[in-house]
């Protein structure tokens, strides 16, 4: 046998692989810890098998010592830790609530002091609950109903490694040393040799919904020929590996707007466990409930955003390879969970949310810092949108198709839908919403669609989406009775509903530069030259219709749009340019 | 001989994962050889009565299966409302029953093949009829996954490269790149009334419903909450 590669099945194609493949190589992380600390367990994904890699072959003399991976879960009504094993690791659902309780009440009064002095921020350092104590409150959650579940499995694992001294670890080695290991005679095996103690009918446990999120309580016969609700029974080894992988690498969350709960688990690509532990424990402390879309988007964001933050502290940008961040970690498996009774979650979907993978080289620290900075932004846009109003949430909805399918098209749906909900909510005076910045999503396009880039080049591209912020975003920051140009509502959706047809679309984007030039030669007559903004010209219309027959109207429109109502930093509001005269020609639109 | 036929999809397709319970409704990509099998035995007894269908039955449960899959598959992830039995069933003062089961909704996937499904079926059996049958399979999987066989079936003496066989286990070795499925499968000695829903006897998963790890040249190429897209290599 080899001892060194393990083998573990994506069977599911739900969290649950990845709960496991988690389980198996924390288990072994911490063997190794104790016996060859300088080995690195690594853990990757093959395809249709997660493998693992310990460095160093596991020896069998290792296997013998019990070590208990994962603490029970206690509370003062019904769980407690069981006779006979008081030693063992415990955490209390209730102190642990407790905790956050005092953590939110200090943070509450150091943000209501004028100015919060070092002390009173190292008090609320103090008090913060540990960064996996919201695995405690979900396998405390009775709703759940995996807490009875959890405890049995450490229990066992505890009370079996004591008695049949080095069975547990050796099954777990036989489970996963080849990737066509036989599970039921392995489960068997281990079920004789505990046979004469008091084990012999605990080789399996029921199958929990928590850990495994498509065998929920339900229907399931071989033959159909009669209906009977029940649970499904697994081999309890690889439920408790399943457990261990929830406390390594899941995070748990409460919808802030719904009776839903939503668990995110870690899809590794290459990953080094030691330094997941370092960055999944800072993602854990930074990460917060939001509404059920904004949480997908929020939670693929910050991870990302841990992982190359933590990378560049640590100088360690070389866990790229010069390639991708999903060259690390492909993305996140999430089961979603309804409150549809009073006293059970139901598990309502299972889906995959990839990364934002938009680099495709991360080499340099600046590089890690351009993407930093880029996905910075897009979680402060994100945030600022409403999901509980229904334009909001069909703009995240779009959002979350981008960012988790790293799919342009949805990103220019959303863009567009942006475009409105930014307008409308600045005319509210809601600057909290705002728009994106020229630069990063100059960025993004040149990163994801390099094809693109032409088009971003182009001068004229350039000045005719300079037209569209002119006419949009920048006057509508001004107060109504300082503004000397009109703000156009509507015009992003206006000429994306031309953009279907490329003659409707220059003819289009004809009135409005037409529109735009008069405007501005008015109001700078007007006003004295005190008021001015550039003129779009015959060579900008010239070349935006090139730009429409190499790539059609459709994209040119899109990007025009999302540029137009994008803010450059360099360009103010009107009445601070000066009295400069208009520069360049009028444009015969 | 090896009996190749041509589907296409005419409505989205939804086969549970052996495992899951009907609360966690995951579906396979293709079509398993248990289900495969039991819709061919469905259309041996319509057409030709029962005792055909009991006589040919071992023939069907011995026959290997093997698929090419379309070019692209689409899993949606949806919930759709179901009847589950009622734990404890009340008196309904309004209809004067006491419901046996209550409504609810439960997740599912629904799979969208883009393109068409070759099915290869090798039966050692000299019936005539295998093509005709074979044709008139209309549904795989959930009630409601309809196809439609798009020409009579061609017959090879080898099965061609591309096919993934699903009868046999994997003893040569595996191949790591790829979507691994659990598929089902009759153990060559399962007999009619094992398989004949209106008998009571057992149908043991393991020993007489076998299970294969089946890798097949599928790999995600993106997703999102609402759904999966897999392309083939």
């Amino acid at each position: 046998m080899d001892y060194q590669h393990y083998y573990i099945p994506k069977s599911t194609r739900t969290l649950s692989d990845a709960l496991l493949a988690f389980g198996v190589a924390t288990v072994l992380q911490e063997l190794l810890q104790r016996h060859a600390p300088q080995a690195e367990v690594i853990l990757r994904d093959a395809g249709s098998y997660y493998a693992i890699d310990t460095g160093v072959p596991i020896q069998e003399a290792w296997l013998a010592e019990a070590h208990q991976h994962i603490p029970f879960v206690t509370d003062e009504r019904r769980h407690k830790v069981p006779e006979g094993l008081e030693f063992a690791a415990a955490r209390s659902v209730d102190e642990t609530w407790e905790t956050f309780r005092r953590f939110l009440e200090q943070q509450e009064q150091l943000r209501q002091q004028v100015e919060a002095d070092d002390v009173a921020a190292q008090a609320l350092a103090d008090l913060a609950p540990e960064p996996d104590w919201t695995i405690v409150t979900y396998l405390g959650d009775y709703r759940m109903q995996a807490q009875h579940i959890h405890n049995g499995l450490v229990e066992q694992w505890l009370r079996t490694g004591q008695q049949f001294p080095g069975l547990n670890m050796r099954t777990v080695l036989e489970l996963f040393s080849s990737p066509t290991a036989d599970w039921d005679a392995i489960a068997a095996d281990w079920k004789k040799a505990v046979k004469e103690s008091d084990f012999k009918n605990k080789d399996t446990v029921t199958a929990s919904q928590l850990f495994n999120p498509h065998m929920g309580k339900g229907q399931n016969q071989p033959k159909a020929n009669r209906l009977s609700m029940g649970n499904e029974k697994l081999f309890w080894l690889l439920e408790y590996l399943k457990a261990v992988g929830l406390w390594a690498a899941a995070v748990p969350t409460r919808a802030t707007n719904a009776d839903l709960r939503k668990t995110y688990v870690l899809a590794p690509r290459e990953l080094r466990m030691r330094y997941h532990r370092r960055v999944f424990s800072r993602f854990r402390e930074r990460i917060r409930n939001e509404g059920p879309i904004k949480q997908d988007i929020m939670t693929v964001l910050l991870y990302t955003e841990v992982l190359l933050e933590q990378s560049l502290e640590d100088d360690a940008l070389d866990i790229f390879d010069d390639g991708r961040v999903t060259d690390v970690v492909n993305g996140m498996e999430v089961a979603t969970y309804q409150l549809l009774s009073a006293n059970s979650y139901t598990m309502m979907n299972l889906a995959f949310l990839g990364l934002p993978d938009w680099m495709p080289h991360i080499r340099t620290s600046e590089d890690a810092r351009t993407y930093i900075a880029l996905l910075q932004e897009h979680r402060e846009r994100i945030r600022a949108i409403d999901e509980d109003r229904s334009e909001g949430y069909a703009l995240l909805q779009a959002y979350r198709d981008f960012v988790a399918g790293n799919d342009l098209k949805p990103f220019f749906t959303f863009l567009a839908g942006y475009s409105q909900y930014l307008m409308s909510a600045l005319d509210r005076k809601n600057y909290y919403v705002r728009p994106f910045s020229e630069f990063h999503l100059r960025r993004l396009f040149d990163m994801t669609t390099p094809e693109l880039s032409p088009i971003l080049a182009d001068e004229g591209f350039r000045n005719v989406a300079y037209a569209i912020r002119m006419s949009t975003v920048t006057p509508i920051y001004l107060d109504r009775n300082q503004r000397r140009f009109e703000v156009r509502y509507g015009l992003g959706q206006d000429l994306l509903r031309k953009a279907q047809y490329p003659d409707d679309f220059i003819q289009a984007l004809s009135e409005f530069i037409q529109s735009y030039n008069d405007e501005t030669l008015r109001v700078h007559e007007r006003t004295k030259g005190a008021a001015r903004r550039r003129l779009v010209t015959t060579q900008d219309i010239e070349s935006v219709v090139r730009l429409v027959d190499t790539y059609g109207s459709k994209t040119v429109c899109n990007l025009l749009v999302a540029f137009g109502y994008a803010r450059d930093p360099r360009v103010k509001p009107e009445e601070e340019l000066g009295t400069a005269t208009p520069e360049g020609e009028v444009a015969q639109a | 001989m090896w009996f190749i036929t041509t589907y296409q999809p005419v409505s989205l397709l939804s086969l549970k994962v052996s495992t899951a319970t009907s609360t966690g409704g995951k579906s396979l990509l293709l079509p398993t050889p248990f289900a495969f099998k039991m819709a061919l035995l469905d259309v041996v007894i319509r057409d030709g009565g029962v005792d055909l269908g009991e006589a040919l039955w071992p023939t069907i449960c011995s026959g290997q299966v093997a698929v090419r899959g379309p070019e692209r598959i689409v899993v949606n992830n949806t919930f759709t409302k179901i009847l589950k039995p009622n734990r404890s069933a009340a008196y309904d003062p309004d209809t004067g029953l006491f419901p046996v089961m209550g409504r609810t909704i439960g997740f599912r996937e629904y799979v969208q093949w883009q393109g068409e499904l070759q099915i290869a079926f090798q039966a050692d059996s000299e019936a005539k009829d295998w093509a005709r049958w074979l044709t008139q399979i209309h549904y795989l999987g959930k009630r409601g996954g309809f196809i439609q066989a798009v020409a009579p079936p061609t017959q090879a003496d080898e099965l061609p490269d591309d096919f993934t066989l699903l009868t046999q286990d994997n003893e040569a070795g595996f191949a790591l790149d790829g979507t691994l499925q659990v598929m089902d499968d009759c153990a060559s000695d399962v007999r009619f009334d094992q398989v004949n829903i209106y008998t009571t006897t057992k149908l043991r998963v393991g020993s007489d419903r076998i299970l294969r790890h089946v890798i097949l040249p599928y790999r995600m190429e993106r997703s999102s909450r609402g759904y999966t897209l897999y392309r083939r290599l």
